[in-house]
């Protein structure tokens, strides 16, 4: 899709905190690029930096104690390595937006949710109260909200986990965004209430023609979900490329090992093989690919960091070894 | 009845779990209201057997597993283990069914006591429930975390130390140190990275094998269920709504519920997740303060119908093994005699 317009451009990015045992590299050196309209899974375990990287796309990272670099970091045309604080007010909840996956902490127990999301409005178009009003129940409407006029008036204890993220995703739109950050929506919600969320999201993204980026820890979710995947292992992406390629024939070992590792549903008599070991310590300095001590396929040539490299049609892995053993 | 139950293990009859609702000032009228969060419930479980509880927070599937093993007040019902009236023991008889009965709870980083080292909290049972000296202690202690898949000298470390897997393993060696027979596993995934939760659940399987223990686990994860479960036993709202052996409910679901939670659960291939229905189910699980009349999913229930609001459904049989709560089935083929659940084996 070179023809869509990009919304968001990461090269190179590092960022690392100052810890009590030391440096912690949370991110050591991602790229990638999110065109308008498409669905991009960001998948890892924690740790891995897959949060990091997202907060780092809308410059959420507190200032002290971390470093951020990177070559590019442009957000909706805004390069936020260099953007005044009156810029990046701009951009958040405007072009574009995030959702968390607490939404209890994400929201304000104090006040009624029809305040909070009309905040979100007014914060990004010049509206009267009259307007503002119509807008946010108009938008609790779309997120499905069932009779908004008189839940505007609650406040959130007085609605159900997947009610709350609707109406964090209600203030996401507020800003009609080109870009919607979910870092993990549903990890807090039921199962029934997940697919609920993922339809609504899935909807949206068809409505509004906005880009999300999906940041998870479950594969099965991106399958239902995504179109393109980036999967990232201590730091780094190690594996890219479009849902179907992937998951159809997973070209580096940590994913097809992630792959292999989980039960699914629709097959009762799958043996799953577990991956052996942990995953690295952030704190970790590493010499070569970060996965080594846990691969099956390692060898003397895992010992020098491997970089992305295009394998397969819409596909690219980080693995020494991808094309022998894959 | 003695001879054809050989090999029964557990047998719950009617288990209720009721907690009293939010606070009420005593001079307002009415009564204190009454959150059901285990109303009724009926399961068997036989010796080497692994059991699941699935359903979504608030159905009571972690309250049934506290009730089993009476670690909640006010349990009423019949729990029957291995002969012990577990519900009505007391002294001894108690504390030989707690050396039998053990918990692995969900959040290893909550369960393990942050200020001890793991030789202690390992070894905390044996100090408790036997006479073994101290260095006999730190033998058995080093020999569980080997069992488990840990070195022996995680025995000096602090959890803090170790990672949510690792933890994992010590919350199970502790649970296996009195070599019980049955283990509830509460969740003992959810807060794990997914490429530790493949390991934690192969070490299960390893240690039922070993040990022959038999397994409550707990969980919302269908997938996961599955993989290891012998039978099941779907939950909503503090009542069974079907259960039956795992291969039957997965193959067959008969309560729309549990076809609704098998259609939501997300399964890991982009081919199939597009060519399947998205039917996703409305709404959330009611309040167990307040639960729904008559069958108390539907609301919910996309064939709900006049009398479902009306009368509570009971277990029938829905085919083999398998029963389900859910009026549907008198609709359709001619609903098989109660004389089913008599002759379950």
């Amino acid at each position: 899709m070179p023809t869509e317009p990009t919304v968001a451009e990461v090269e190179n990015l590092r960022v690392s905190f100052a810890t009590a045992a030391g440096t912690a590299m949370a991110v050591r050196g991602v790229s990638f690029s999110i065109v308008r309209g498409e669905t991009v899974g960001l998948v890892g375990e924690s740790g891995s930096g897959k949060t990091v990287t997202a907060l780092s796309l809308m410059k959420l990272l507190p200032q002290r104690g971390v470093r951020l670099e990177a070559d590019r970091l442009s957000v909706m045309g805004t390069d936020l390595r260099t953007a005044s604080s009156a810029q990046l007010r701009a951009l958040r909840g405007g072009k574009a937006a995030m959702i968390f996956q607490n939404p209890l902490r994400s929201l304000t127990p104090t006040r009624r949710v029809g305040g909070q999301v009309g905040e979100a409005v007014r914060k990004h178009e010049q509206a009267s109260r009259s307007e503002a009003t119509a807008k946010v129940i108009d938008l609790l409407r779309r997120v499905g909200i069932p009779d908004p006029e008189r839940r505007a008036r609650d406040y959130p204890h007085q609605f159900s986990g997947g009610q709350r993220q609707r109406i964090m995703i209600a203030m996401a739109l507020a800003g009609s965004p080109e870009l919607l950050i979910a870092d993990e929506p549903t990890t807090a919600l039921d199962v029934t209430t997940q697919a609920q969320i993922f339809d609504l999201l899935l909807d949206l993204r068809a409505e509004f023609g906005m880009a999300v980026l999906l940041i998870t820890h479950d594969l099965s979710i991106v399958a239902r979900v995504c179109g393109r995947v980036l999967v990232m292992y201590a730091g780094r992406i190690i594996e890219e490329g479009t849902v179907g390629a992937i998951f159809a024939r997973p070209r580096h070992p940590y994913t097809a090992g992630l792959l292999a590792s989980i039960p699914r549903v629709d097959q009762p008599a799958r043996k799953i093989k577990p991956i052996r070991g942990a995953p690295l310590d952030a704190t970790e300095r590493v010499e070569g690919c970060a996965f080594r001590p846990r691969c099956p396929h390692a060898a003397d040539a895992c010992s020098k960091q491997p970089s992305l490299e295009v394998i397969g049609p819409q596909q690219r892995a980080a693995c020494w070894r991808a094309r022998e053993v894959t | 009845m003695t001879g054809r139950n050989a090999g029964l293990l557990l047998s719950v009859r009617e288990l209720r779990v009721h907690y009293p609702g939010p606070y009420r000032a005593p001079w307002r009228r009415g009564e204190q209201a009454v959150v059901r969060a285990v109303d009724g419930i009926s399961l068997e479980l036989h010796d080497g057997e692994t059991l699941g509880l699935v359903g979504e927070s608030g159905c009571g599937k972690t309250t049934t597993g506290l009730g089993i093993l009476r670690l909640v007040p006010s349990v009423a019902g019949e729990v029957v283990f291995d002969g012990t009236n577990v519900l009505a023991a007391r002294g001894r008889e108690l504390i030989a069914f707690r050396r039998r009965a053990q918990i692995v709870f969900q959040d290893p980083y909550a369960s393990l006591h942050p200020r001890k080292r793991i030789d202690a909290i390992v070894g905390e049972p044996f100090e408790l429930h036997t006479d073994l000296s101290r260095s006999q202690r730190r033998a058995a202690v080093e020999e569980l975390l080997t069992q488990v898949g840990l070195q022996a000298a995680t025995a000096d470390r602090y959890s803090r130390e170790l990672s949510g897997g690792q933890r994992q393993r010590v919350a199970i060696a502790r649970a296996l140190a009195l070599k019980p027979r049955l283990i509830v596993l509460d969740e003992p995934l959810s807060a794990l990275d997914v490429s530790i939760r493949a390991q934690i659940l192969e070490l299960l399987g390893h240690l039922q094998n070993e040990f022959g223990l038999t397994y409550i686990f707990i969980s919302h994860d269908l997938a996961v269920v599955q993989a290891i479960c012998d039978s099941v036993c779907i939950m909503y709202l503090g009542r069974i709504v079907e259960h039956g052996p795992t291969s039957e409910i997965f193959a067959a679901p008969a309560h729309p519920y549990t076809q609704a939670l098998l259609e939501a659960a997300p399964i890991p291939d982009p081919e199939i997740e597009a060519r399947r229905a998205r039917i996703s189910i409305p709404g959330d699980v009611p309040s167990a303060l307040n639960p729904p009349s008559g069958c108390a999913f539907h609301p919910r229930c996309r064939h709900a119908l006049p009398v479902c609001t009306e009368l509570e459904p009971t277990l029938k049989c829905s085919g083999g093994q398998s029963f389900a709560a859910c009026h549907l089935l008198d609709q359709t083929a001619p609903a098989p005699t109660k004389a089913g659940v008599a002759a379950r084996p």
